[in-house]
């Protein structure tokens, strides 16, 4: 038990430095701030932007449990409206100053009820807090604290708490130490790296590529995440005349999101033909078959190259 | 001990990493708005019976929307907009944007999306009524209708609720027409809109600002070419996609799946 949850703990420390990239920008994006690039839809996948909303859709968006007052900025334009009427004019620009008042006082926060979890979110990052634990996320770091454990990342390191158990791990630019068991064990290394624990083992690895290689992780992106344009230099990858855009051993398909298309990273779909593993694959044989298992997904080997087929049992 | 100075160091390192979340919550409400002008009331009732009562419609929109970059940078898009309806459960809508026009086909629960910048289609199982469509579009896939409050079935429930606030502020020319010039204001969103003078208070013009938005866009959009009894059969609301084109499922907000209809069109 004390193993498998603190194994659980340093996955997620060692996920979240293998995603830490792509997760904060899904969640800027999320902040309002991508905007759209074009009309009917939004191009920045996932982004909340009222801009191009109906009144009624505006309002829906506004009830769902955003509680956001406008920004200074927002009220200095609230008072261009398009009309001559000097008396109002002269109100509004009184509402105006008063609110930039107030937002230099005070920053701006959306909150969001998502089931049982509450989004919090502000100018520099976003919380979501739940019965069972909270996570966060902001420009130089996140962290995860449940009830048990705690795990953390920021630009130069990593941690890991398990308060059941009392121990501990840290991950920094130039070295890791560990805490197990009333023993403390440490190490350097010149530039990041992972400290895995499985099976009852400690593993140190130099950096993120060379665990990755090992543990067999895809990079980092996370199936879901939508973007307005496929990645450059993609290739494109046919199934069932199906088109699926390919590149760094990520699979993207295009899907429409409002009028506009954009580009969901998926996992490798059954049928796809690759040129070349994915590294840190294992192999497994079925009925005399030989199967590659990288990141979750399982290949055979075929005439142009290796197929992706379900994973076998 | 080792307890007490993990939890110690926990704190330390906890501490400056969320200290990034925002300050000010529990802020006071701003006292509620005044209330709304019987004229600019009245005149938003009228344009909503006319609308509500016209079982087929037709129209045009010109729209410049406000859009803010990542880096706050604001720009205009230019934005056409055709819509054909019929009352109650067909509608299709074609919007030009950058080059590229997109095309909407709503017809009796289903509905297709189609683009001429890229070779794909979807098709999505949507609501019966056209009501419960709109509200699927803005609400499920994020669909962006400035235009939509005018589709629903009382516009007026759609523009206005208990919080909104309202002025006339008298009469205008737009486009060459007289037109009364309304603003109305609510904590989400404020609309200003001019009516056609005379009997046939349809749109001329309506300005959304987008208040809650960083850096406030807005979205103005100019009407023309009102024909409330167009005669289209039933073309324009069959929706087939054009040759070639490939189908690709549609995601909802969060990138989930929408159902597609049973039977493809």
């Amino acid at each position: 038990m004390r193993t498998r949850l603190f194994h659980r703990v340093l996955a997620v420390i060692t996920i979240l430095l293998v995603t830490l990239g792509p997760v904060t920008d899904v969640l800027a994006q999320r902040g309002g701030r991508g905007g759209a690039a074009r009309g009917g839809g939004s191009r920045d996948a996932g982004s909340r932007s009222y801009s191009g909303s109906s009144v009624r859709q505006s309002r829906a968006t506004a009830q769902t449990g955003r509680t956001r007052e406008p920004s200074a900025q927002t009220s200095q334009a609230r008072t261009t409206r398009q009309t001559s009427q000097t008396s109002e004019r002269a109100t509004q620009s009184d509402q105006g100053t008063r609110a930039t008042q107030s937002s230099d006082q005070q920053r701006d926060i959306d909150t969001d009820q998502v089931g049982e979890a509450t989004v919090i979110q502000g100018e520099r990052g976003t919380a979501v807090v739940g019965e069972q634990g909270a996570i966060a996320a902001g420009e130089q770091g996140a962290v995860a604290v449940g009830e048990n454990a705690a795990v953390g990342v920021g630009d130069e390191g990593a941690f890991a708490v398990n308060r059941e158990t009392g121990q501990g791990a840290a991950v920094g630019e130039e070295g890791f130490a560990i805490a197990d068991e009333g023993n403390v064990y440490g190490g350097e290394w010149d530039e990041g790296g992972v400290v895995w624990y499985e099976e009852d083992d400690w593993y140190v690895y130099d950096d993120v590529e060379a665990w990755q290689v090992a543990a067999g992780v895809a990079a980092g992106i996370a199936i879901g995440t939508m973007l307005a344009t496929p990645p450059a230099n993609y290739t494109t990858v046919y199934v069932s005349s199906a088109p699926y855009y390919f590149y760094d051993n990520v699979f993207y398909a295009p899907v429409m999101q409002g009028t506009t298309v954009v580009y969901q990273v998926i996992p490798p779909p059954v049928g796809a033909v690759i040129s070349t593993l994915p590294a840190g694959c294992t192999t497994k044989s079925v009925n005399g078959v030989t199967h590659w298992i990288c990141s979750g997904s399982a290949y055979i080997r075929v005439s142009s190259g290796y197929q992706v087929v379900a994973m076998p049992s | 001990m080792r307890r007490t100075l993990c939890r110690a160091a926990l704190a330390a390192l906890l501490l400056p990493m969320i200290s990034f979340l925002p300050a000010g919550c529990g802020r006071e409400e701003v006292a509620p708005p005044a209330g709304l002008d019987p004229r600019a009331d009245e005149l938003l009732q009228e344009m909503s019976d006319l609308l509500s009562a016209t079982q087929r419609l037709s129209f045009g929109a010109s729209e410049l929307r406000d859009v803010v970059s990542a880096d706050g940078e604001v720009r205009q898009l230019a934005i056409d907009h055709t819509t054909y309806l019929e009352r109650p459960d067909r509608l299709r809508r074609e919007l030009s944007v950058e080059g590229d026009t997109a095309t909407v086909v709503y017809s009796q629960g289903s509905m297709g999306v189609h683009g001429t910048r890229q070779s794909f289609y979807a098709l999505a199982e949507v609501p019966p009524t056209l009501d419960e469509t709109l509200d699927f579009l803005s609400q499920r896939l994020d669909m962006k209708m400035p235009i939509a409050d005018l589709l629903y079935s009382s516009p007026y429930e759609s523009y206005v609720d208990s919080s909104t606030t309202g002025q006339y502020l008298g009469e205008e020319t737009v486009e060459g027409t007289s037109c009364h010039h309304l603003a109305f204001q609510h904590p989400a969103i404020d609309f200003e809109m001019w009516l056609e003078s005379g009997d046939r208070p349809l749109p001329c013009k309506l300005v959304l600002s987008y208040k809650l938005d960083e850096g406030a866009p807005t979205s103005v959009l100019t009407f023309r070419e009102w024909n409330l009894s167009p005669e289209f059969g039933s073309t324009p609301f069959e929706y087939k996609p054009p040759d070639g084109y490939v189908r690709i499922p549609f995601r909802g907000r969060g990138g989930e799946r929408v159902p597609e209809p049973a039977a493809d069109n």
